[in-house]
């Protein structure tokens, strides 16, 4: 194939499975959904896998499947649910200094379904996301989690996500007494 | 962070006195000095018996002893990731997820934004919690704001914050811009019409700090409030809704702001006042540090 952009891409996930960019579901309820043209564009919201298949080449990549050790089949399927959904996104300039005030409350409707996934996969997702190195993808999955935390009291916090107090008797004292004046008004 | 010697509520320094100078200024321009300021030395009196410090363990935890144990499934998440999660925190979400556990009372302690605002610009974030605009506001945006030295605006020096969008501003644009228009909730939900617990729910609010004989009210910044609930822009005005009269405009225009110091990220040196067009030749006499001089030859063109 000479068109770079017709080329299908293949990652095997750290289970052994190997997942065709394209042909994973959801997409093949509607195979029109992702052309084949756009394999690659969806491939490549990744920047690690960007960066993978520009070291290949062409011609490197062929058939093989490109392995992804860290991220298991039904992370990565999600992952590419995603990237196929926004493959059309303009890729975002990296410059930190730039960005606004931006409310965490502003996700995508899409985005804030897609999240809507038990907690073990949220996490799963986000971690995948910091290693394929998909920005857009972990900012969403970070605001996701702070949204989880916000309005809620501390012991409404702990009990969201398993967390044990583990103060002394003493510390807690400490931080009843910071916290007064902010809390009790 | 490497420089201590600027403490939580310290006696007065140079600087203070800058900060002192410019909130006199600015009481002598408004009928009613209504700024939002916890400097315990600022010509702003503060009755209403809010501490003026902040809890010396805010800025320095006692020191961990034992292990962490009790992440629980944020355990999942490396350092780097809770911090972008810390980082889109609101203010008082962040302080309460750090009373959770020990893990994040000392990890939290050390963001950088944190620690900033927390050691430099405690009046400040006193203002921001006692305004309920911690509800809104992140350590984030705080930090951004004093990285600012000039009116975002005109560009001008502007030491102050405007608290509805965290924006930094100077006095003359704080008074005169139209977008830092600051109305009544209930003028605003008269003249717009909009459901009372729509606007409760959707725009930031905030309580001004009663001061003296004058009470709490509830304000919005009008372009904020415009924006998010779609209504017209130009509204009828004209019958005598009192917090859109421009003459209270500056009294809820300062409820709604604070000063703000000036932290230079490529030195950490921080300045608690910087002064405007207007006035700068009032502290010529203690501006002794060069960039402070630069700022000063840029903004009084």
């Amino acid at each position: 194939m000479s068109d770079a952009k017709l080329q299908k891409i293949l990652l095997q996930s750290n289970d052994g499975v190997t997942i065709d960019v394209g042909k994973s579901p959801p997409l093949d309820i509607g195979f029109w959904r992702t052309p084949p043209s756009l394999y690659r564009a969806v491939a490549e919201r990744s920047v690690l896998i960007r960066n993978m298949l520009e070291d290949l080449g062409d011609e490197g990549i062929g058939n093989q499947a490109i392995p992804i050790p860290n991220v298991n089949e039904a992370v990565l399927k999600k992952v590419i649910e995603w990237c196929d959904h926004h493959r059309n996104d303009p890729v975002q300039p990296a410059d930190e200094e730039a960005d606004t005030r931006k409310k965490t409350t502003d996700i995508e409707e899409w985005d804030q379904k897609f999240m809507q996934v038990d907690q073990e996969m949220l996490f799963e997702v986000i971690l995948a996301a910091n290693y394929l190195d998909i920005k857009p993808l972990l900012d969403v999955g970070c605001k996701t989690v702070a949204n989880m935390i916000k309005g809620k009291s501390p012991e409404e916090i702990r009990k969201t996500f398993n967390i044990t107090n583990d103060f002394t008797p003493e510390e807690e004292e400490h931080i009843r007494r910071e916290n007064e004046w902010a809390e009790d008004r | 962070m490497a420089s201590s010697n600027s403490h939580v509520g310290q006696a007065e320094s140079e600087e203070d006195g800058m900060i002192r100078v410019a909130a006199f200024r600015k009481a002598r321009h408004s009928p009613m000095p209504w700024l939002i300021n916890f400097d315990p030395q600022s010509f702003n009196i503060n009755s209403s018996g809010t501490p003026t410090t902040l809890p010396t363990s805010m800025s320095s935890p006692v020191a961990p002893t034992g292990k962490f144990s009790g992440m629980g499934i944020l355990d999942k998440l490396p350092n780097e990731l809770l911090t972008d999660v810390c980082r889109d925190l609101d203010i008082r979400s962040y302080l309460r997820l750090r009373q959770t556990c020990r893990f994040f009372w000392f990890f939290m302690a050390s963001l950088t934004e944190y620690r900033v605002v927390v050691d430099h610009a405690a009046p400040s974030l006193i203002g921001v919690v006692r305004t309920d605009m911690w509800q809104y506001l992140t350590f984030t945006d705080l930090f951004r704001a004093m990285c600012l030295a000039h009116c975002e605006t005109c560009g001008a020096i502007g030491h102050f914050l405007y608290l509805p969008t965290a924006t930094r501003c100077c006095p003359n644009c704080l008074h005169e811009e139209d977008k830092f228009r600051t109305v009544t909730l209930a003028s605003y939900v008269r003249v717009s019409g909009v459901a009372l617990g729509r606007v409760q729910r959707l725009v930031p609010l905030l309580s001004s700090i009663s001061c003296n004989r004058y009470r709490s009210m509830k304000l919005i910044n009008f372009d904020e409030a415009t924006r998010i609930m779609s209504t017209p822009t130009t509204l009828d005005v004209g019958r005598g809704y009192a917090s859109f009269n421009l003459s209270w405009q500056s009294y809820t225009r300062n409820m709604a702001s604070t000063p703000l110091p000036f932290f230079d990220k490529s030195t950490r040196a921080v300045f608690k006042a910087l002064t405007c067009k207007g006035c700068a030749r009032d502290y010529s006499l203690v501006a002794t540090s060069p960039l402070v001089q630069q700022i000063q030859l840029a903004g009084s063109v």
